[in-house]
């Protein structure tokens, strides 16, 4: 993978670099913002790092220069101002993520492979994470070779799962996108398609953990912390 | 010292009153009965010259006097239960007519003369008028002498009414007085309502209305004062913001050095090192943070504007991608139970508030023992302020502590964690800042804490 990072602190930046590399990924550094969007352009990146703080233009411009030539690629802003307000700013302008400084090197890392696995996802019309792949023109689903049978609302909450990688989804917004075709449902009904998942996907390295009283959040088996 | 211009104005203008009205009042009072007792004086005087007219001296010399029944009766009435008295004297001292006691004293007047004086008759007191009158070559003297009942009457009418008129007048001016004094107040009090009724964040200058000139340079520099604290406000945030990206960024790179030196090969014997720089540098960075929240909280909530319509749910949602796969991480069940919470307030310090408790819980529901479940509430109460709440199954802190808990840097006694005792004071602070308040509860069960933060609904 090919990550363009954006950090004028020379230390902070060193450390980064060498943090990402050291999951075998391939880091490019500047410590303009300048520079970012004709690289982005020249480069085929799968991500760029980008510091909010920049000197010259900051990061606000350059992410609004990287959207304006037309790049959808996934863009994770570092921000040591008021995380929110900066959140709202930067999400608005059409970054796929933020980080709060100081931030834990797990966290990045994490964070990183969300955003690169859900730009990846959507690449076409196929989704995929572990072994799984849902094609979603075809509306087929395979883990490895193995062909993966999913009723019509079952695939649905998958797909908006999928869809979501890296975030808390709530059951009304697993509601409200699957109703559309039956009124009727209730969130009882999300739980029961959630519970009929977890077995069929469990193979392909996924899990999907409840957060009591809100929804779910979808985990690669081997990334995610054991229990307890 | 009376605080209050109008009841200071009132009191000095009754006092002046009670000095000026009683001392006017007096000397009208003796004006007036002077004037009257003149009056009686001169018909008194006038009896005196028509009895002198009745002295005729024959052309024998002899003197007669001779007063008919119908004019006695006429001198003698008075209708105000008054007596008269007359004597008519002769050149010798005789006396012609009349009663004689009321020659006593005997007195020397020039020819034509008249003289009015108090004198006592039969051991009453008395006015009394003398002319001398002509009679043939000598001189006699007419007296005529009244009671002084109708005198004193006359007197205590004009004192009641003098008094009456004075303290009437005096009630009208206090009342007048009383209502321009109030209604030149107003503006005052309108001022004050202003104020009374200002959020502390409203810093916008204050409205003036019909206010006296008097009062403008004090406004203007109430309004003066506003606009700099608002200036200090926003500068403050600024200088905050700044200093923040300034701390941030190297502490940054000291926590990811830290966890890069961890990861990569390093000599047992400064594995420890290592760990400790790492919960160190953790350590700073938190409190760094929460001394800038601490500050933002302060400098915010003193710039005007800038608070909005939030939903704590949306909050809590917020919270939620953030805060579960850290306490997924770490093996903790972080729950919630969300209903519609709508408070006024600015977004990012409510949700600075959750964050804090939710961090608060994670990092002690550990200490327990046992996996820790911690849950999220928001909702409208019964007497329609609204809630948020986060319950732990952790440690607690006994009841005789919770007061303390508040203070900026208190920590528990034997606690561990990374706490560094500002938590639940920047709690504490956002809530007043949104008109709200914190209490502490044992959780479900009697075990763990609860922390309840009330606001007003929006």
């Amino acid at each position: 993978m090919h990550i363009l990072l954006a950090e004028d602190d020379p230390a902070l930046a060193e450390s980064t670099a060498r943090a990402l590399r050291s999951q075998g990924w391939v880091v490019d550094h500047t410590p303009r913002g300048e520079p970012v969007p004709a690289s982005v352009k020249a480069d085929p990146y799968d991500l760029v790092i980008l510091d909010i703080g920049l000197a010259g233009i900051d990061g606000f411009e350059t992410l609004q220069r990287i959207r304006a030539q037309g790049s959808t690629l996934p863009v994770l802003m570092l921000t040591a101002r008021d995380a929110i307000e900066d959140r709202v700013r930067g999400l608005e302008m059409g970054a796929d993520d933020y980080l709060v400084k100081p931030f834990a090197l797990a966290e990045l890392i994490a964070r990183v492979r969300v955003l690169t696995r859900r730009h990846q996802a959507r690449q076409g019309s196929v989704l995929a994470m572990g072994s799984l792949r849902m094609d979603l023109e075809a509306r087929r689903a395979w883990i490895g070779d193995q062909a993966l049978e999913l009723s019509a609302r079952e695939w649905s909450v998958l797909e908006y799962l999928l869809g979501r990688v890296g975030h808390v989804v709530g059951k009304e917004q697993i509601l409200q996108a699957i109703s559309g075709w039956d009124d009727a449902l209730s969130e009882n009904a999300v739980e029961v398609y959630v519970s009929r998942l977890r077995p069929k996907i469990e193979p392909a390295g996924l899990r999907i953990r409840a957060v009591r009283g809100f929804g779910y959040l979808v985990e690669e088996a081997a990334n995610a912390a054991p229990a307890g | 010292m009376l605080r209050s211009l109008k009841a200071t104005l009132m009191v000095w203008v009754v006092l002046v009153m009670l000095v000026i009205v009683p001392v006017r009042a007096y000397f009208g009072l003796l004006g007036q009965v002077a004037l009257n007792d003149s009056a009686y004086d001169v018909a008194l005087g006038d009896w005196a010259v028509a009895l002198g007219n009745l002295v005729d001296a024959g052309a024998d010399g002899e003197l007669r006097f001779e007063l008919n029944t119908q004019t006695e009766e006429l001198l003698r009435t008075t209708g105000t239960g008054d007596n008269i008295y007359y004597v008519v004297i002769g050149p010798r001292g005789q006396v012609l007519a009349g009663d004689a006691p009321l020659a006593d004293p005997p007195m020397q007047l020039q020819r034509g003369e008249r003289r009015l004086l108090d004198a006592v008759h039969q051991g009453q007191p008395v006015r009394m008028a003398v002319h001398a009158v002509e009679c043939g070559r000598a001189i006699c003297q007419v007296r005529v002498a009244e009671t002084l009942l109708k005198r004193e009457s006359t007197r205590d009418d004009t004192v009641l009414l003098t008094a009456s008129l004075s303290a009437g007048g005096a009630a009208l001016l206090a009342l007048a007085i009383w209502v321009v004094v109030t209604r030149t107040m107003r503006p005052v009090a309108s001022l004050n309502a202003q104020l009374a009724e200002r959020s502390l964040d409203d810093l916008r200058p204050l409205r003036r209305g019909k206010v006296p000139s008097e009062l403008q340079p004090l406004l203007d520099a109430v309004d003066q004062l506003l606009r700099r604290v608002a200036g200090d406000a926003a500068r403050q945030r600024h200088f905050i913001a700044d200093a923040a990206h300034q701390l941030r960024t190297p502490l940054t790179a000291l926590r990811t050095e830290a966890e890069l030196a961890l990861l990569e090969p390093h000599p047992p014997a400064v594995h420890a090192t290592l760990l400790r720089v790492h919960r160190s540098a953790q350590r700073v960075a938190r409190l760094a943070d929460q001394l800038l929240a601490l500050a933002r909280t302060e400098a915010s909530s003193r710039e005007p504007g800038g608070t909005e319509r939030v939903d704590l749910k949306a909050v809590a949602h917020d919270a939620a991608q953030d805060w579960v796969p850290r306490a997924l991480e770490r093996g903790a069940d972080l729950g919630f139970q969300l209903d519609a919470a709508p408070v006024r307030g600015r977004r990012h310090l409510l949700g600075e508030l959750l964050g804090n408790l939710i961090h608060n819980a994670l990092e002690y529901a550990h200490e327990g023992g046992r996996a820790a479940r911690i849950t999220v509430r928001t909702g409208r109460l019964d007497d329609g302020r609204v809630l948020l709440e986060v319950e732990d199954n952790g440690p607690g802190i006994a009841p005789e502590l919770r007061g303390q808990v508040f203070e900026r840097f208190y920590r528990l006694p034997g606690s561990g964690g990374s706490g560094s005792g500002l938590g639940l004071a920047i709690v504490r602070d956002i809530a007043l800042a949104h008109g709200g308040e914190v209490a502490l509860a044992d959780g479900e069960e009697g075990r763990g804490l609860r922390v309840r933060v009330t606001l007003p609904a929006a």
